[in-house]
């Protein structure tokens, strides 16, 4: 089991020096990644700092040697496939080959959907979306890429250098559990990071039982034998730290292989105390 | 008179970085990259850049609105600006077409670029301010969005825009900007050598006409021989004498024959003329 930190792209660490001396923390205190929020306005309010992901990514990758780094996630409709293909290759470079993209749907609603003229309908975004991962991987192949699609096309390009990592960055699918589009999607990428959709109120956990049904999904599908994460939390750690561990666990005994702890912003002494406690070991 | 260098594409931006390490070192003023899909990401390697440097300038060479979305750049830019301290400039123009457009389904005329770039600059100015900003125009809606924060330079990044001498309405693009990398026009529409007389005029034209109070640089580019002072003096002073403030070394045009990367890192580390 993996244990990632999810941090806020805004806040009174919304910033890329700090985000690089809050990685270099995270690193040294035992965590296995770091990942950021992609957002351009932020939704918790108008005058949220926030910063480009991409940038702060650099920074971080500069200080660290060996946590993962990378999005949770990139809401794929509203960038050019093609300028976030070179985004990511080239941190890859510079970082030794330890990129994760988080990618997903966005919200409608959005700040950065509905403020901008981005595209606020839902079918629209999943097929720019499907799209997108489609250029993404043409693009990521180092060998001559055409693409006819409804949102992009592509005519003869090769981008060179490919990735540092084999046979590609892994692609981390967001999105709600246990929807179709979600499912599907992940199924061709290299890894989820689902929330679960609730019956009632604004959050709920997965299940061992939620695991299993993804697991099974996933290895029905996919042709490939290369490796797939499961990447599960994302929200705050509960102050009952055993019931904690024994949930994380269960769900790595089940086939979960990244337990992500979303970290609130907050003032930078207790951010640094938060990393340097250091992760919540199920196993 | 400020010196920069323009690094050109390396596999490895790495490499990039580490040439900036030593231009920094050796006494440049800048370091610019270049800015396109067929390249690894500028923005990407200046962060690395900036993270790596303390007192040089840094920007792309160029980056091309009309194939950005212009909240996209303004977020990248402010925070690789406060990344840096305050250190970038961000050089701005319709593009060379092979730096990404046709392959990729992005716009290819002329006139819709420069529309483009237009809005882009607007919307670059109204995020960079901070203050609930709305606009409407013909390619981009934007409904009070209030970015923050801000860039770390005040009023604003340093826009460098190219500039078509002696065409009115790229002047006047000009005007709005903080400096103007000359592209001088003759009668028949053709692209000719920048003179220091063409200098002259440009700044007299820019003094007479610009508004804004900030600084205003001239940018020109080429290539000077790093182990002859005297020779690439020749090239550089009659230029500063005329109003040039900052020359860009390209010394992505030294290497191919002479070594590539080690080419490159020998100009460099021969310093500004």
């Amino acid at each position: 089991m993996k244990y990632g930190l999810e941090l806020s792209n805004a806040g009174a660490c919304g910033d890329a020096r700090t985000l690089a001396e809050l990685a270099a923390l995270a690193e040294e205190s035992g965590w296995d990644g770091v990942f950021l929020e992609d957002y351009i306005v932020h939704w918790s309010g108008q005058n949220a700092r926030t910063y480009d992901p991409w940038v702060a990514l650099t920074a971080m990758a500069l200080r660290t040697e060996r946590i993962r780094l990378g999005t949770t996630v990139t809401p794929l409709a509203r960038r050019r496939p093609w300028k976030l293909a070179r985004e990511t290759v080239t941190l890859d470079h510079l970082s030794n080959g330890r990129m994760i993209l988080g990618v997903g749907l966005g919200n409608g609603s959005d700040l950065d959907f509905a403020q901008l003229g981005e595209e606020t309908e839902d079918r629209r975004r999943a097929k720019m979306l499907d799209e997108a991962i489609d250029v993404l991987i043409g693009l990521w192949s180092g060998e001559p890429f055409s693409y006819q699609g409804e949102h992009y096309q592509v005519r003869d390009v090769t981008l060179l250098p490919r990735p540092v990592q084999t046979p590609r960055i892994p692609i981390w699918v967001g999105g709600g559990w246990p929807r179709k589009g979600p499912m599907r999607r992940a199924a061709r990428c290299d890894g989820t990071i689902f929330f679960k959709v609730p019956e009632q109120g604004d959050w709920a956990d997965m299940t061992p039982a939620d695991i299993h049904a993804l697991k099974a999904f996933v290895e029905e599908q996919r042709s490939e034998t290369l490796p797939f994460d499961i990447a599960i939390g994302g929200r705050e750690r509960r102050e009952d730290w055993d019931a904690e561990r024994v949930f994380i666990r269960s769900l790595a005994d089940a086939g979960a292989t990244w337990s992500m702890e979303g970290l609130p912003p907050a003032d930078l002494n207790v951010m640094r105390m938060w990393i340097q406690r250091g992760p919540l070991r199920g196993v | 008179m400020r010196y920069g260098i323009t690094l050109p594409y390396e596999d490895d931006p790495r490499a990039l970085v580490d040439l900036a390490v030593e231009a920094e070192a050796a006494g440049w003023d800048g370091v610019f990259v270049w800015d396109g899909i067929t390249w690894n990401d500028a923005w990407v390697t200046l962060a690395a850049i900036a993270a790596c440097t303390e007192r040089v300038r840094l920007g792309t060479m160029l980056t091309p609105i009309s194939r950005r979305r212009p909240w996209k750049l303004a977020q990248e830019s402010a925070t690789l600006d406060r990344l840096s301290n305050g250190r970038l400039v961000l050089p701005v123009g319709l593009g060379a077409p092979d730096t990404g457009f046709a392959n990729f389904g992005e716009e290819t005329d002329r006139k819709i670029r420069a529309q483009l770039l237009d809005e882009g600059l607007d919307i670059l100015n109204g995020l960079w301010s901070g203050q609930p900003f709305s606009y409407q125009g013909q390619h981009n809606q934007i409904d009070n969005v209030t970015f923050a924060p801000t860039p770390r330079q005040s009023p604003r990044i340093p826009i460098w825009v190219v500039g078509a001498w002696p065409r009115m309405k790229s002047m006047r693009r000009v005007l709005r900007c903080d400096g103007i990398l000359p592209a001088m026009m003759d009668e028949q529409g053709k692209s000719r050598d920048t003179t220091p007389d063409d200098i002259r005029a440009i700044k007299q034209y820019v003094e007479a006409n610009r508004s804004e109070t900030t600084p205003f640089d001239i940018v020109m580019e080429g290539e000077t021989p790093g182990d002859d002072r005297e020779r690439a003096a020749t090239v550089v002073r009659p230029l500063a004498e005329a109003g040039v403030t900052w020359w860009l070394e390209n010394v992505w045009a030294t290497p191919r024959e002479q070594g590539g990367l080690e080419g490159m890192r020998k100009r460099i580390l021969q310093g500004p003329s």
